[in-house]
């Protein structure tokens, strides 16, 4: 367990050091930042043109976590898509191309620590870059009534998503030692599981509702919605360990090219 | 300390280790030469666990790297072609990085990098991002961290690679140091570098073991006969006509300025009966040593031999 921890030190403080790193944060936070003042000024709009006689009702439904949270949730996660493929790439890939990963697997660690240690960095650099935009909600709190608890389950879902979409990349990763060919197989990869669900409206029986079962958005929407679901916390899980197991595979592998 | 046995390694249909079996005792420094492709870096990937042999067994320190790989990683320290690259930690960091990975932990781990650092002539350098360091310094970084966790064995994969002649020598010497307390094998393609440090040299030729032998003994065995060069301060004439006559003695041939050279028999050691003549005859006797092929001959005839050898299957 130590050498979790030390592989996942050592590559926070990469990430740390590292301009992709802030740079992706910087664009993660500016988008983040644009869709929320986006819907805040449109929640603004309909809670004055909503002080009309006969609007009443209107107002009294008019809640900040479902016209400004929700939406802003749903975006994000699109936003982490793309985003985590880059943070991800270099997590093995890198240390293949320079040659490094050769003598971190000299060392008597296994192979399951490397990579769970990376893939936790990755996830704590995740986990900083959502933390920040805690200040959203937050700024609601001085304009109104937000509910907080649900905005946690929500950044909840955020986070789990994040992870599973960090297992993907670490998977990526594991498979090349150029980055841009892993950003791409991540993204790929996660774009599939996360858009399950079109092609299941076109089918029908067992494969509808499998596709249906394996749509990473389908289950996120509930924890926009502040509704905490086992199940979902569960699939997601799942889903992060079944892709971490096979970048462990992977890299285990690599000694029998 | 590393024994290998019929180890094979194949990539496809290229086979980069052949029927590869040697072993290396500790306090031994053996060196692996051979020229580019010929198995070297292969047989060390084998050793760090880092590469799966196709066939034959390998073991470091009593354990088998197929079924033992952390036991192994315990027991060696590498030192890999191309240096540690992890340019944005310093060397002190990356050595404590290193310590923590070894097992390494507290005041333990702070004590041998400080000895490793010293040992190594990083102390300079020690604060230094690794990003800025220079090729030797590089290098020296590299050693360091193959001897945190007193490794028993140290595998150096050419470790005086781009380094500038004093640098080289300076590492050549740190590397002499070190084999005296554990088993070294390095490898190289530089033959000057393998006469100077291994004990044995092992010549490694398209994946095959084609020499196991120290230096003397190598450029003996590829000359045949032995051969003895004798210096004599008042030669006779009769000196080639008396050194012939004894048994084991098959040819004396004379050079300038009282130079003799004797071929003798293969393993047959005739300097007691010479020397006894040549003071028994008042010949002034300064020297008389074996006589070696240079270990580049040696080296050069060993590589055309094993071309000639007819064998099976593509190599590299």
């Amino acid at each position: 367990m130590r050498g979790v921890w030390l592989i996942a030190w050592r590559e926070l403080r990469a990430y740390l050091l590292s301009p992709i790193a802030y740079g992706v944060t910087a664009v993660f936070l500016a988008l983040s930042g644009f869709f929320f003042f986006q819907h805040l000024a449109d929640y603004s709009i309909r809670s004055l043109q909503w002080q009309y006689p006969g609007t009443q009702e209107l107002l009294a439904a008019l809640h900040p976590n479902q016209h400004i949270l929700q939406p802003l949730f749903d975006q994000m996660s699109i936003l982490l898509l793309f985003v985590t493929p880059i943070l991800t790439m270099r997590l093995i890939a890198e240390e293949r191309r320079a040659g490094s990963f050769d003598l971190l697997q000299s060392y008597p660690l296994t192979e399951r620590a490397i990579v769970v240690g990376k893939y936790l960095a990755a996830l704590a650099m995740l986990v900083l870059m959502l933390g920040l935009t805690w200040a959203y909600p937050l700024l609601l709190v001085w304009l109104g009534r937000p509910d907080l608890p649900a905005a946690a389950v929500g950044y909840l879902g955020l986070g789990l998503v994040g992870a599973a979409f960090a297992a993907i990349g670490c998977f990526a990763s594991a498979l090349t030692d150029k980055q841009v060919l892993a950003a791409a197989v991540a993204f790929f990869g996660a774009s599939c599981l996360w858009l399950a669900e079109w092609p299941a409206r076109n089918t029908t029986g067992w494969l509808k509702t499998a596709l249906t079962h394996l749509s990473m958005r389908a289950h996120l929407l509930d924890f926009f919605n502040g509704v905490l679901v086992t199940s979902h916390v569960l699939f997601y899980t799942f889903l992060a360990l079944f892709w971490l197991f096979l970048a462990v595979q992977v890299t285990e592998g690599l000694r029998w090219r | 300390m590393i024994r290998l046995e019929g180890v094979t390694k194949r990539y496809g249909r290229l086979l980069a280790v052949d029927g590869l079996t040697c072993t290396a005792q500790r306090g031994e420094c053996c060196v692996l030469l051979g020229p580019n492709g010929a198995g070297k870096t292969t047989t060390f990937r084998i050793l760090t666990t880092l590469t799966a042999l196709t066939a034959g067994r390998a073991e470091v320190a009593e354990y088998d790297v197929s079924t033992a790989p952390l036991e192994v990683r315990r027991r060696i320290g590498y030192l890999p072609e191309v240096p540690p690259s992890y340019p944005e930690m310093t060397v002190a960091s990356y050595l404590r990085f290193v310590a923590g990975c070894r097992g390494l932990i507290g005041a333990a781990a702070g004590r041998q990098v400080e000895q490793v650092t010293d040992r190594c002539g990083c102390g300079e350098v020690r604060r230094r991002l690794i990003g800025n360091l220079s090729k030797g310094y590089r290098q020296r970084v590299g050693l360091a961290q193959a001897l945190l966790g007193e490794p028993e064995v140290l595998l150096l994969d050419e470790p005086t690679l781009g380094l500038d002649p004093p640098q080289a020598a300076e590492m050549r010497a740190c590397i002499r140091e070190l084999a005296m307390e554990r088993t070294v094998l390095l490898s190289t393609h530089i033959l000057s570098e393998a006469a100077a440090l291994g004990q044995r040299v092992l010549i490694m030729h398209r994946g095959r073991l084609v020499a196991d032998a120290t230096p003397e003994r190598l450029a003996l065995a590829v000359a045949g006969n032995g051969a003895l060069t004798m210096n004599l301060r008042r030669p006779t004439s009769d000196v080639v006509d008396t050194l012939t006559a004894i048994p084991g003695v098959l040819r004396v041939l004379a050079d300038a300025d009282g130079r003799y050279l004797i071929e003798t028999g293969a393993e047959v050691d005739c300097r007691e009966e010479i020397a006894a003549l040549a003071v028994q005859q008042g010949w002034g006797l300064l020297a008389l040593s074996p006589l070696t092929t240079p270990l580049e001959e040696t080296f050069l005839r060993l590589i055309r031999e094993a071309e000639e050898t007819p064998r099976c299957g593509a190599s590299g």
